[in-house]
């Protein structure tokens, strides 16, 4: 009998011999089949192996694995929110955030920018694809959508987040990593643009829903008062398919700049799929 | 065909050859940056690690520091570092950055000094020291800088 698990993104599979058979009888290619030891040609080694497998009697695993995912806590200096992590390069090809689109507050920091998105990658390595919304960005008009692969810059787009509704900014991974598609959706002007960008750089360690104090032209930005941002759904791998970021191991990031904490989120709600993040200050 | 027509299409050909070198010029990746003049004799480098809850308020202290003399070595260094990029103009939201960075200081025959500020991660901004927010180039898409400091640490 064979079982499959996806634990941790990752494909497991369990090969359970039946219970009528004799294991110290098997063959050699029942042994590698169920990936048992295999038969000793010395007599100790096969003595001491016929006993163990007269007496083994293999174990079901339970119809429903229970996986208990890390929630990981971890700093940044530019993110935070959360995460869901892998060591697979290729264990997640979808995030979806819908938030409550943030409104920019005054704060004493000038030169300040926020910027609220889902992606993939950019926690272990630099690639990193990713859309969302932005306020205070040099170039980008307020809660203007935008979307980046890098290296490539931010490239707004003509849809507008608006303070209070909720915005859906989504990306996934095309057929064998080609590329991405985008999609961005505002629910107060029902305005929804939805793209492809074939570029290479697909990193499926992470799946990141985050809110960043970003760059411009080469300037950190300080922390733009945004009080708080309600990420509704942080969708992970595929809408069907997938989970909340909660139902995978998942890294709690606050944000801290070296002297001070600028943003914490609180603990995941919902099955694991909504999360508050605050502002706590701009520098 | 007529001097006009002629003189039309020619126009057009301009029109459109501006337009596209510009569209292909904005496209191209930014030229280096010279961000060490000169021949420096020594580089004095200090590794600062992540920022962390811990670390909130307490003033920094390097990891590890320490100093090339010999002169291929830096050559190399400074040649690196004039190879870096121009960090790209626009809005850049940047993979994770953990808050550690490299100084690295050149130090000169005259006694001049210059000091860059290296970011080991997100962006991997490279600015002057006395400007750690700002930075003039980039090691994201030319690593031979950041490869020459992360390889002397080890």
């Amino acid at each position: 009998m064979e079982y499959t698990y996806i634990v941790d993104g990752l494909r497991t599979v369990y090969r359970v011999p039946p219970a009528s058979m004799n294991l110290a009888k098997a063959t050699d290619a029942e042994l590698a089949s169920y990936g048992l030891p295999t038969r000793p040609t010395d007599s100790d080694g096969l003595a001491e192996w016929t006993a163990e497998m007269s007496k083994r009697r293999p174990v079901t695993p339970p119809a429903t694995l229970v996986e208990i995912p890390g929630d990981r806590a971890a700093t940044s200096s530019i993110w935070s929110g959360y995460i869901a992590t892998s060591g697979s390069s290729t264990a997640y090809n979808f995030a979806e955030a819908v938030y409550r689109q943030p409104a920019a507050n005054s704060t004493s920091c000038s030169n300040n920018s926020e910027v609220t998105w889902a992606g993939l990658g950019g926690w272990f390595t630099g690639n990193l694809a990713q859309d969302g919304t932005a306020m205070n960005w040099p170039g980008y008009g307020q809660y203007q959508s935008w979307y980046e692969i890098l290296p490539n810059y931010a490239v707004a787009e003509p849809v507008f987040g608006h303070p209070g509704y909720s915005f859906t900014a989504q990306l996934n991974v095309l057929g064998s990593g080609s590329g991405f598609n985008f999609n961005l959706y505002d629910s107060y002007s029902g305005y929804g643009i939805n793209f492809q960008v074939y570029a290479s750089g697909w990193d499926g360690r992470t799946a990141d829903f985050i809110a960043e104090r970003p760059q411009s032209s080469g300037q950190q930005r300080s922390l733009t008062n945004y009080v708080w941002v309600q990420f509704f759904d942080a969708w992970v791998n595929g809408t069907g398919s997938g989970h909340g970021v909660g139902s995978y191991s998942n890294a709690n990031i606050s944000m801290y700049n070296g002297s001070h904490l600028l943003a914490y989120n609180a603990s995941l709600t919902n099955s694991g799929q909504s999360f508050n993040n605050y502002f706590n200050q701009c520098s | 065909m007529p001097v006009p027509v002629l003189l039309g299409l020619v126009l057009v050909g301009i029109a459109v050859a501006v337009i596209s070198g510009y569209a292909l010029g904005s496209a191209r990746q930014p030229g280096p940056v010279a961000l060490i003049p000169g021949e420096p004799d020594a580089v004095t480098i200090a590794r600062y690690g992540p920022n962390t809850s811990e670390s909130l308020g307490a003033s920094r202290i390097p990891e590890r520091v320490m100093t090339v003399t010999d002169a291929k070595e830096v050559a190399k260094l400074a040649s690196d570092a004039n190879s870096l990029p121009a960090f790209p103009k626009g809005g850049f939201s940047c993979p994770n950055s953990d808050g550690s960075y490299y100084q690295v200081r050149f130090a000169f025959a005259t006694g001049d000094r210059r000091t860059l500020f290296v970011e080991r991660n997100g962006c991997e901004g490279v600015g002057f020291d006395e400007q750690p927010d700002h930075s003039v180039a980039w090691s994201m898409t030319d690593h031979r800088f950041l490869d020459d400091l992360d390889a002397l640490f080890g």
